[in-house]
């Protein structure tokens, strides 16, 4: 499989329809690769598995906004009809109902009398640890990274600040550093920064992360309705990264803080 | 729909952007293609679903101008639903029934046997390529989907150079290809 960029850019243009199949294994061959028309074909396997999954993202995204914003397609969804068969003694139902009535009752009662910020950020949060790959192909100048990948927090914010351009990455990992030193207006600001970016340029670059720790530095300065309104977003949107992390629960009780 | 709506509905589908397109087709078309699932033993989630996979195989054949407009979309994305549903019933085991119902439908511009646009395949890829990081997905769909070229996507990036993006594009590429080599059901053939 070739991985030169000589290669490489023959490949695209034939993808791109600016050589022949002909003129392509041509040069191809003269820079000595073999098994042309696998190579070939693997390319433009790989183009469209991109294109497709560039559309598959965009339905999805569509139909997952369009299932919460239709109440009549979202409330009646799974609605199965009652079958006859599993009709059971409706005595029997009644008495597993009013026990699990009673017992939901007093849990209910319990989370609600000890439900506070604090619990629910230590439920929610989790750390996050530098992806190494991507990185790949950075040209760095200084030890951001590195004191990063050494908790060294305070560190990373004073190399942040010495800093004339910085980057996305930067800027994300230096937002989490203050939130981790509990400076979390300063993580705030930050975070925003780099949300706002993304949204200008058509961006994504550590969205989710950004989105996500912006969302746990709201909740510890007590700004429920922000920290809400970020997490219902992160919930409701299946592809998330953080998808999983925050629970419809963890959202009611996050309603109850309000 | 109108034939001129429809067909700006289908040029704005050719884009690379097809958010507001899509978000027509479900506006239009959600409804019947869901009551139509219903009305054979579905529920509204199935006819989600499946509407879902109606829409994907719309936009990949508007695409790779297999379908140009000669017949309607919502003719179109009733027989994919039909055949998807027929499809998911037969997986339940209440064949004989529901081909009964469906036989006498008329058929349409493409036949989704034909289909390229697996969904299930589709849905392994999805995983596979969660697997190259967010960077390279988005360079790779920057340059593939999109139709930029390496001096329009530079300025996302906080690459040096152009040089310098292109080898890091050569390399999420070498990385698709590994992962598709390792995974041939993945490979559209």
């Amino acid at each position: 499989m070739t991985n030169n960029i000589e290669s490489e850019f023959v490949l695209d243009e034939l993808v791109k329809n600016r050589l022949t199949k002909v003129e392509a294994k041509e040069l191809l061959a003269r820079q000595g690769l073999s098994n042309l028309d696998v190579e070939i074909d693997l390319h433009f396997a790989s183009v469209k598995a991109i294109q497709q999954y560039a559309i598959l993202k965009q339905v999805q995204s569509v139909h997952s906004s369009f299932m919460h914003s239709e109440p009549n397609a979202e409330n009646s969804i799974g609605k199965a009809p009652i079958m006859p068969s599993r009709m059971v003694s409706m005595r029997w139902v009644m008495g597993v109902a009013a026990s699990l009535f009673v017992f939901a009752a007093t849990w209910f009662t319990y989370q609600y009398s000890t439900n506070d910020g604090g619990k629910l950020y230590s439920e929610i949060y989790q750390p996050y640890n530098v992806n190494t790959d991507r990185g790949i192909g950075e040209i760095s100048t200084h030890n951001l990274i590195q004191e990063f990948k050494n908790e060294d927090y305070k560190a990373v914010i004073k190399t942040y600040e010495s800093l004339l351009n910085t980057n996305i990455r930067e800027k994300f990992l230096t937002g989490y550093a203050y939130h981790q030193v509990a400076n979390y207006n300063k993580s705030i600001e930050l975070l925003r920064q780099l949300l706002n970016y993304n949204k200008l340029n058509k961006t994504r670059l550590y969205n989710d992360e950004a989105e996500f720790y912006l969302a746990l530095s709201y909740l510890k300065i007590n700004d429920i309705v922000s920290a809400a309104e970020l997490f219902k977003s992160i919930r409701s949107n299946p592809d998330h990264t953080f998808h999983e992390t925050v629970t419809k629960w963890n959202l009611t009780r996050l309603n109850w803080l309000k | 729909m109108i034939t001129d709506t429809q067909q700006h509905l289908i040029w704005e589908l050719r884009q690379p952007d097809i958010e507001k397109p899509v978000r027509q087709l479900y506006d239009h078309y959600f409804e019947g293609i869901v009551a139509q699932i219903c009305a054979n033993s579905g529920t509204r989630e199935d006819g989600a679903d499946i509407f879902q996979d109606a829409v994907l195989v719309l936009v990949e054949k508007v695409k790779n101008g297999q379908f140009r407009g000669e017949s309607s979309i919502k003719t179109f994305l009733s027989a994919i639903a039909r055949n998807r549903w027929l499809f998911e019933l037969r997986t339940r085991s209440r064949r004989k029934k529901r081909e009964t119902i469906y036989s006498s439908d008329e058929d349409v511009e493409t036949a989704e046997e034909n289909d390229s646009f697996n969904i299930e395949r589709i849905k392994g890829l999805e995983k596979a390529l969660s697997q190259l990081g967010e960077v390279c997905k988005t360079i790779l769909t920057g340059y593939y989907y999109e139709d930029k070229s390496i001096k329009d996507l530079l300025p996302q990036f906080d690459y040096e150079n152009e040089q310098v993006l292109r080898n890091k594009k050569c390399k999420c590429m070498k990385k698709l290809k590994d992962l598709l080599s390792k995974n041939s059901s993945l490979v559209n053939n």
